[in-house]
């Protein structure tokens, strides 16, 4: 049989893929509520990549201003380009007293924009924004239907791939105030991931090399008699 | 040219900018009335190779399309404007602030906000900080005053050595809608700036000010373990960045000798 030189191109450029997409989520370990982006191959070396949903783990800042959703469930966060979805709860007040992201959007509650006074911020257990003894406003934490898949935005967000799904209200969910959750993937298994990629990568290259030898050997050989 | 050699490049740049601050931080582990930083990390943009939800065929879509993403940025460094420790000084003139607000000094023509209270007398017998500078609005202590006495709400009240009540005025405390977006001038001095606000003027222990506590400094703000814990963490992210690169190198290597 002739080894195909194509089909091992593919492969390695696949790899080369899969290594962009690793490196990415490494260079994140330390971004607040990061959602990983998965590989799959499928149909024989097709890759896709998926955003993983899973719970990260969550350490105490003691930061007042910090939440965390323990659960499923996403913050609404209201930007220019539209609404968008994070788990990162490092939030800040801006000059006006709204409640927002690092980045300056307003995060949302049932009631739309938070505005607090700005004295003792208090969250709830179910997301329950006390300015004080004041209840202002419940931050909505939000669920999508299974099968939405969601996928990343820039600056810690995500957006349903269908642009038409709608957000459901999150049912099994705590919010924990003055903790963060940090990024959901496991150090281990991307540095193992990595290895299998090079290793793969060596393998399509080892069969590129084969083939040319192959041809090589054809041309010199056929070639003199 | 291989994308994850530079998003892995971001990733050790944020490790380090992350090691930066952990670094401030444990440098003023001693500092009155420090409040520590923290980077805010956030993701870069997402290059979308296949959009999800492409069409491959003629009834088939692709379910989740192909995003890599271009590794990691720093969005702010913030402050966090937690309360400190308490260190009783004893000092009748040292004033820690529990709870929310700052005190204002005039440093040259501006006025400078600060939570560090170690005021001392200066030769006319006014209020200054550690650097000379005057408390705001000014506070003048008559020269016979033996005992200064400033209770929660912030009224200083100066006694002669007999106990007479020589002199009564009260302390004004300011804060802004948002702390984290004054502008550090270091010395422990603040700027307000367009993300914090304006300063809001009020007394002590009213409308969510804090109380003032005599004869006690507030200590910096930050957990030195919890600090050191960041380091370690930071340390091994920023390893793992590099073995990125290493494997990245690694690959390169690999291709260049295909047709050696």
């Amino acid at each position: 049989m002739k080894l195909s030189p194509f089909t091992s191109v593919v492969g390695a450029i696949q790899q080369e893929k899969r290594l962009d997409v690793i490196a990415n989520n490494l260079a994140n370990a330390a971004t607040p509520g990061y959602r990983k982006v998965g590989t799959r191959f499928e149909n024989f070396m097709e890759l896709q990549t998926y955003t993983q949903s899973t719970q990260g783990p969550v350490h105490r800042t003691e930061n007042p201003m910090d939440v965390a959703i323990n659960g499923e469930g996403y913050f609404r966060i209201q930007t220019d380009r539209g609404e968008r979805y994070t788990r990162a709860g490092n939030l800040t007040v801006d000059a006006q007293g709204r409640l927002v992201t690092p980045q300056g959007w307003p995060i949302l509650g049932q009631g739309g924009i938070i505005q607090v006074e700005g004295s003792q911020l208090r969250i709830g257990s179910e997301g329950q924004v006390y300015d004080g003894e004041n209840l202002v406003d419940t931050l909505d934490v939000v669920a999508f239907p299974p099968g939405v898949r969601l996928v990343h935005d820039e600056r810690n967000l995500l957006m349903p791939a269908d642009p038409n799904t709608f957000a459901v209200p999150a049912r099994n969910f705590t919010v924990e105030q003055g903790a963060l959750e940090g990024a959901n993937f496991s150090a281990v298994q991307e540095m193992t991931s990595m290895i299998e990629t090079l290793r793969i990568f060596e393998a399509c290259q080892k069969v590129m090399k084969m083939s040319y030898e192959e041809d090589k050997q054809v041309i010199n050989q056929l070639g003199k008699s | 040219m291989m994308r994850s050699l530079w998003t892995a490049a971001t990733g050790m740049d944020a490790q380090q900018l992350n090691m930066d601050v952990v670094a401030h931080n444990l440098a003023n582990a001693n500092t009155t009335g420090f409040k520590k930083s923290r980077a805010n990390f956030e993701d870069l943009m997402y290059q979308n190779i296949i959009p999800p939800g492409a069409e491959t065929g003629a009834s088939a879509t692709i379910p989740t399309g192909i995003q890599i993403g271009m590794g990691v940025k720093t969005a702010s460094v913030q402050k966090i404007f937690t309360q400190g420790n308490f260190t009783e000084t004893g000092n009748q003139l040292d004033l820690a602030i529990e709870g929310k607000g700052f005190f204002k000094v005039l440093r040259g023509a501006d006025e400078v906000y600060t939570r560090a209270g170690t005021f001392k007398l200066d030769s006319e017998g006014y209020l200054v900080d550690s650097e000379g500078n005057r408390l705001q609005p000014e506070v003048s202590i008559p020269r016979e005053a033996v005992t200064i006495n400033v209770d929660p709400r912030g009224t200083l009240s100066a006694f002669d050595q007999n106990g007479t009540l020589l002199a009564s005025v009260n302390l004004t405390l300011y804060d802004f809608a948002n702390p984290a977006g004054l502008l550090s001038l270091g010395k422990n001095y603040f700027a307000p700036s367009e993300a914090s606000g304006d300063a809001v003027e009020g007394q002590p222990g009213t409308e969510g000010f804090g109380t003032l506590l005599q004869g006690f400094l507030e200590s910096a703000n930050i957990n030195v373990v919890e600090e050191m814990v960041n380091m370690i963490a930071g340390q091994r992210a920023y390893e793992a960045n590099s073995k990125v690169i290493r494997t990245a190198d690694e690959m390169l290597r690999i291709a260049n000798s295909v047709a050696s």
